[in-house]
């Protein structure tokens, strides 16, 4: 018997005997979308989590005070302490003064920016250029999009228009002029722009990184007075937050517990007076619970799966059991049959994958075209609107789904139902045909 | 040259402790170009001693020679290979497979065969159809049919390797009296043309169709 002739055979049982193979289909379908739903949930959740991890602010510990008489002291204990990316005393930290830059391409002004110091470990991922290095001078990073007006009322209904972005990579190895407000002096210096991050996956449009050596020489030019000397501490990772903080405090560096509240990222959650990022930031241990639900609902779909997988083979197997048994006298050997209903049953694997694939990504689209209904209607009850507003933050987490995942799923989903089928068969197969056929 | 021939052929099956003998001591032999009926009792073992001649069941002692090859010896394939090249089998219940049409029934063991090439399983299949009379019946499915013509596919379906033993467990015990004889008479032309046909019957019709006559009581042939 040649490979096309088993092929065609096993296609034939397949897809004719609809009411047999729709045991195991129906099933396989249902459960196939869950585990779907589930890795896209724990994926992306997972995703969105490092995404916005890597934003500098959310992994910084601001609130240790000191006096110029202990910085020394405190600098040194610091440096003992793991997962610590940057330190960044008051003269290097973000000048109050707001940046406006001037003397773009396409006329427009006023692009209101934020200055992060960053160093070479802190600099963000660029999609174009390079990152900061250390002893870079005088050089910024730039989001792709960079908010022209920063005075418009931004809101879901008054959403931004893409005229009002200015285009950061058009800008790329340029340098531009920015003027720096001071408490009572004004700075006007050039930069060269070395690198563009992407503003969608920092979910900013007026962040700008500068080194922070930079910003020290910026801050003693404007002669800036501070009222009360404060660092902040950059961890590396967003998982370490606590435990870098639990550690400061018992090193008694940090007095208060605060997690930095980032003003400037309050737009396009659209939430009135709620902040994105302290958004997030109280939501971070949700979404960990939501990923860590969505595992173990794809842990126990995967386990209910592989039941279902067996549990219908062996009903299969013996609903046609007297089918294999006609086989076996007309002539076909143990060997044929085997590959033929293991076939068949990959065929039927195939096809509720297949079918399971596409009502996933209509189950998609159509709760995608859902939340856009609610969130976009007008009038929403007092009851909805917290609903809404979680509506927006679910909106924020991209759906992304870990194809290599599904793949291995789909691989294992098709070994398991192969040496499933072949063990059945093989118990029925070598009792005594005029058994088999009783069956 | 007897086609299949059994030497002291016992069978037992033990249920529950309990040894209940279905064939004791047998000694039979049967040739081609005729038709044997196979009568007896019900729980005689006419269907135990069917399965036994198409390798479907096996002896519990004693020898069983298929063109003098002693089939007890023989590998499971080997034994596959016998059924698809020199045995076709029909049951009362034509177990005929529900979802494919009379065409595929009829193909399904041609698949095995390496002497047939596309067309000449095409061939076959419409000489099969049309000699069973069930040209307008081609495409459709066995629960489309009546009783008698899904007995003629099942018929069809065991000739379709041209196989020189025909075994038949009570063909028409699902049948009326008309279907009946025709059944039969299709049974009878085939040892006509040189098959070893055997018929387990209940019916005295078959009597009439019969070359030998062989009656199944207490374990013995006689
Ligand atoms: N697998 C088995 N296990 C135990 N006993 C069996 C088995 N198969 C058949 N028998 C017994 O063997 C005896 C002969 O059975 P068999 O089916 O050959 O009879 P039969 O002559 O074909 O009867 P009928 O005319 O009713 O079809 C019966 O007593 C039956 O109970
Ligand atoms: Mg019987």
């Amino acid at each position: 018997m040649n490979f096309s002739t088993i092929l065609k055979l096993s296609i034939q049982r397949a897809i004719k005997n609809r009411k047999r193979n729709a045991i195991i289909l129906i099933p396989l379908i249902i459960i196939i979308i869950l585990i779907l739903f589930s890795i896209t949930i724990q994926y992306s959740m997972q995703s969105y989590v490092i995404d916005i991890g890597f934003n500098i602010n959310m992994r910084t510990i601001s609130g240790i005070n000191y006096t110029p008489a202990d910085y020394k002291e405190i600098i040194e204990k610091l440096l003992f302490i793991n997962n610590i990316d940057m330190i960044v005393d008051q003269y290097e930290s973000r000048i109050v003064a707001i940046v406006t830059c001037e003397k773009f391409q396409n006329g427009k002004t006023d692009g209101k920016v934020y200055e992060t110091p960053t160093n070479a470990k802190t600099s963000p991922e660029v999609i174009k250029g390079r990152k900061i290095s250390d002893d870079d001078q005088y050089v910024i990073i730039i989001p792709d999009k960079i908010y022209a007006d920063s005075n418009t009322n931004r809101t879901f209904e008054n959403p931004i228009l893409e005229d009002e972005y200015i285009n950061g990579e058009e800008l790329l190895g340029k340098n531009i002029r920015m003027k720096i407000e001071g408490d009572n002096k004004e700075l006007y210096k050039d930069f060269k722009v070395i690198g563009i991050y992407d503003s969608s996956k920092y979910d900013d449009t007026q962040t700008i990184y500068i080194p922070k050596t930079t910003i020290k020489l910026l801050n003693e030019e404007l002669g800036a007075s501070f009222s009360e000397y404060y660092m902040n501490v950059v961890v590396d990772k967003v998982e370490n937050l606590n435990e870098v903080r639990n550690k400061l405090t018992e090193e008694g560096i940090l007095k208060k517990t605060k997690i930095q509240i980032d003003a400037s990222s309050d737009k396009e959650v659209g939430i009135e007076e709620t902040n994105f990022i302290s958004t997030t930031n109280l939501n971070i241990e949700t979404l960990q619970i939501i990923k860590n639900i969505a595992f173990f609902l794809s842990v126990s779909s995967f386990v209910i799966l592989i039941f279902i997988l067996v549990a219908t083979n062996v009903n299969k197997t013996y609903i046609s059991a007297t089918e294999l048994g006609v086989l076996k006298i007309e002539g076909y050997k143990d060997k044929y049959i085997q590959i033929i209903t293991i076939f068949e049953n990959i065929i039927v694997c195939i096809i509720s994958f297949i079918i399971a694939f596409i009502l996933y990504k209509l189950l998609q689209v159509i709760g995608n075209f859902l939340i856009d209904c609610i969130i976009q209607k007008e009038t929403v009850s007092l009851t909805l609107y917290k609903i809404r507003e979680q509506l927006f933050l679910i909106k924020k987490i991209p759906q992304k789904i870990n194809y290599s995942i599904v793949l291995i799923i789909f691989s294992i989903i098709i070994l398991i139902e192969s040496i499933n089928t072949f063990f059945i068969n093989k118990r029925v197969l070598k009792k005594n045909i005029s058994d088999i056929i009783k069956i | 040259m007897s086609k299949i021939e059994i030497v002291n052929g016992y069978k037992e099956y033990i249920k529950n402790k309990e040894k209940i003998v279905v064939l004791n001591n047998i000694n039979t032999k049967f040739e081609e170009g005729k038709t044997y009926a196979i009568m007896g009792n019900s729980g005689s073992g006419k269907t135990t001693l069917l399965n036994i001649l198409g390798t479907l069941d096996v002896l519990t002692s004693g020898k069983m020679l298929i063109d003098s090859e002693e089939i007890l010896r023989l590998k499971e394939n080997e034994k596959a290979y016998i059924r698809m090249k020199k045995i076709g089998f029909i049951f009362q219940e034509f177990y005929l497979n529900q979802y494919m049409t009379v065409q595929e029934n009829i193909m399904q063991p041609m698949y095995i065969n390496k002497e047939y090439d596309k067309t000449a399983k095409k061939q076959r299949t419409n000489e099969l159809i049309e000699m069973m009379g069930l040209s307008q019946r081609k495409k459709h499915y066995p629960k489309e049919l009546s009783g008698g013509e899904q007995q003629r596919v099942a018929i069809a379906r065991a000739l379709a390797n041209k196989p020189d033993i025909i075994l038949a467990d009570e063909p028409t015990g699902n049948l009326d009296k008309n279907n009946e004889q025709k059944i039969f008479e299709i049974l009878n032309s085939l040892s006509k043309n040189g098959k070893c046909v055997i018929i387990v019957s209940h019916s005295n019709v078959v009597k009439k169709y019969a070359d030998i006559i062989l009656n199944l009581e207490e374990g013995k042939l006689k």
